[in-house]
């Protein structure tokens, strides 16, 4: 196009256009201006925090001075190499500072399976809630938060009191004569852990698999029914994969916070029961090492994303959510 | 009608209190495309249910091909069905939904891909195969939910107002299209529908329901010409009524006495005594004429009060003194003269046109 082709002003060739444009226009301004509060909160709230996390990930600590020059220290100390190997679980580390990979694997292992257990308990109850109850569901629905009423920190005592040296299953067990001496091994190992992690989450997690499993259009199953399909069949193919996507993002909830769990861990695990989380909140606290700390919460977030994304990636999950959309 | 195909004895449905069929008897025949009718909330699609066995009837029994169905699950039914909402699963393609029920035949694979390919032919999807659920459009979704069902070669096909999400040149195309599909497969199909028209299209015989009960069970033919009653009437296409008192009977022809407009004669449908009770005079509006001078043809005057010209056909609506409701009348566009508004006219019928309806 030559530029005298080019019209002088938008609206000489096209008169609905500046009109549109500036409405168009405010309507983004109306847009943001709605958004303003929320992005506000999370720009304060979360980016900022994340943002010093990195720039201390990049500093030093020596004894009580903050050395706050630019350096990579921190990360070369995290995936240096060493000819000393460190043995854990069978796994052999070649590594300078071995505690954190160590760690890292063990938590995620742990909040796996704590996923796993929760997606196994949440199913049934979500299921039982969609397609049994016909009626006074909001009063079921509130009957499942109930745990919540209270704080998550005292939900995790509460375990303790179960599982304990004296607590309510070693207790039970004694006056039954079943055994003359309390259990030890029911505490602070990471079996408590995980235990007290799939409680605690659980609820988080009915609601949305309850969620997808409710907007499965009823007719669907009547169809499956028409064509042939025992219950069970059924379920498999028509309300499984239809309920896969919130099922998934369900796990995700519970998978992606609790790896970097240390209150868990700390208040059941014992020893044994350490998690990465712990590492960072140490670090931070007790060892004085908070560049350290930001390096290593930055790498488990970092690995943490992109499991997650090779994850849905190779399950096809957007397709999956695309398809089950409508 | 030999051997019937279906045979629905004294079935009720009843939710809680609420008792959505009161006693239904019907017989439809094999290869019949048979229309349950009536206003939504009238049972129809209860019935429908009640035979695909999606429901269980309350009592009754009911009989598929000589078999008792009582008890007999979905799946185990040769029965298939056509949902309204099509219910088509949206995470698998066009051919995985039309096979979907195929994988319970346990077929060989050729004659699985064999009867998809036929299915898929039939209802025009053809180079569709691969495409997902969710990118079809209505017209197409409700073709994958007619070849799913049909695949399954059942021996009656349900179809549950399949056509009324569709837009009308689509629904009238695919009417002509069930219609012919229907006569090559040979298969019963039981269709419910609340559109009279779309039924009186489709059905050999249609039964018009209203509050769970049958009013009628009649051709379409049977339906417009002699209907049962004043709801069938008024249900089905246009219909006067002219309030009066049923006099003495002769034969089928009955004397009444329409108070002002003097005395009227009418024809009864039925074998029922009418003497001496409140009844109607029914009339189609296409079997009445109005003009300035019907001579010795002429039974009632009154007054054009609108007059609409719609190209092949006039109605008029026709005020007559001592008729609360004015006669609607549709005449055919024989002249292209239309009476003017106003104007004072004669009105006239046919003997045999006038039904005398309780």
């Amino acid at each position: 196009m030559s530029s005298q082709d080019t019209p002088k002003t938008p609206g000489a060739t096209a008169p609905g256009r500046p009109r549109r444009d500036t409405s168009r226009r405010r309507e983004a301004l109306n847009g943001l201006g709605l958004l303003s509060p929320a992005l506000i909160v999370m720009l304060s709230m979360l980016a900022l925090p994340v943002g010093a996390l990195v720039v201390m990930s990049f500093w030093t600590q020596s004894g009580f001075t903050l050395d706050t020059s630019f350096t990579l220290d921190n990360y070369r100390r995290l995936f240096s190499t060493s000819e000393r190997a460190t043995e854990w679980m069978g796994m052999t580390f070649h590594l300078g500072y071995p505690v954190p990979a160590i760690l890292m694997i063990k938590s995620l292992a742990m909040s796996l399976m704590a996923t796993v257990a929760v997606v196994l308990l949440a199913y049934p109850m979500a299921y039982f809630l969609a397609f049994r109850v016909k009626r006074n569901k909001a009063a079921w629905i509130i009957i499942l938060t109930i745990p919540f009423w209270t704080s998550y920190l005292l939900r995790v005592f509460s375990w303790k009191v179960v599982l304990g040296y004296n607590g309510a299953i070693n207790s039970g067990l004694m006056s039954l004569g079943l055994i003359d001496a309390p259990l030890e091994f029911l505490l602070y190992n990471p079996a408590a852990v995980v235990i007290t992690l799939s409680h605690a989450w659980v609820a988080f997690v009915v609601l949305p698999i309850y969620v997808s499993l409710e907007k499965i259009d009823r007719s669907m199953l009547e169809a499956a029914s028409d064509l042939g399909d025992s219950k069970f069949k059924r379920f498999r193919r028509i309300v499984l994969p239809l309920s896969m996507p919130g099922t998934i993002t369900a796990a995700l909830m519970v998978f992606i916070p609790t790896v970097g769990d240390y209150v868990t861990p700390q208040l059941v695990g014992g020893t044994g029961g350490t998690m990465i989380g712990s590492l960072v909140q140490q670090l931070f606290t007790k060892q004085n090492n908070a560049p350290m700390g930001a390096a290593v919460s930055l790498v488990m977030m970092l690995i943490i994303a992109a499991l997650v994304l090779t994850f849905l990636t190779l399950i096809g999950y957007w397709k999956m959510r695309a398809r089950s959309a409508r | 009608m030999s051997e019937p195909l279906i045979h629905i004895e004294a079935v009720t449905k009843s939710f809680g209190s609420f008792t959505a069929l009161h006693g239904i008897d019907i017989d439809i025949g094999r290869g019949e495309f048979f229309s349950l009718l009536g206003a939504s909330g009238c049972g129809k699609t209860t019935l429908l249910r009640i035979l695909a066995g999606i429901e269980e009837p309350t009592t009754g029994q009911l009989l598929i091909d000589g078999q008792d169905m009582r008890g007999v699950p979905p799946e185990k039914r040769p029965t298939n069905m056509v949902f309204q909402s099509y219910a088509i699963f949206p995470h698998l393609n066009v051919e995985e939904n039309i096979g979907y029920g195929l994988r319970n035949l346990k077929l060989s694979r050729a004659e699985t891909r064999e009867r998809i390919g036929s299915a898929v032919e039939l209802v025009k999807l053809g180079g569709m195969e691969k495409r997902n659920a969710h990118a079809l459009s209505g017209g197409q979704r409700q073709r994958v939910a007619l070849a799913r069902a049909l695949v399954m070669r059942p021996k009656v096909l349900l179809l549950d107002e399949p056509l009324s999400a569709l837009d009308k040149k689509l629904r009238e195309e695919m009417q002509l299209e069930l219609r012919a599909m229907q006569r090559s497969l040979g298969i019963t199909f039981v269709f419910v529908t609340h559109d009279q028209e779309e039924a009186m299209t489709l059905s050999d015989r249609i039964a018009m329901m209203s509050d769970g009960r049958i009013l009628q069970l009649d051709t379409p033919k049977g339906l417009y010409e002699r209907p049962a009653n004043r709801e069938v009437a008024e249900f089905i296409g246009t219909m006067n009524l002219i309030p009066a008192k049923a006099g003495a009977a002769k034969g089928n022809q009955v004397s009444l006495d329409a108070g002002a407009l003097g005395k009227l004669e009418g024809r009864v449908a039925t074998d029922v005594s009418t003497s001496g009770r409140e009844v109607f005079l029914a009339l189609r509006p296409e079997r009445i004429s109005v003009g300035a001078d019907l001579g010795a043809n002429a039974r009632l005057k009154g007054k054009i009060a609108e007059a609409v010209y719609l190209g092949d056909r006039i109605t008029y609506v026709v005020a007559v003194n001592g008729l609360a409701q004015p006669l609607r009348v549709v005449n055919a566009n024989e002249t292209g003269e239309i009476l003017r508004i106003g104007a004072e006219v004669e009105i006239g019928w046919p003997d045999d046109s006038g039904l005398v309806l309780s």
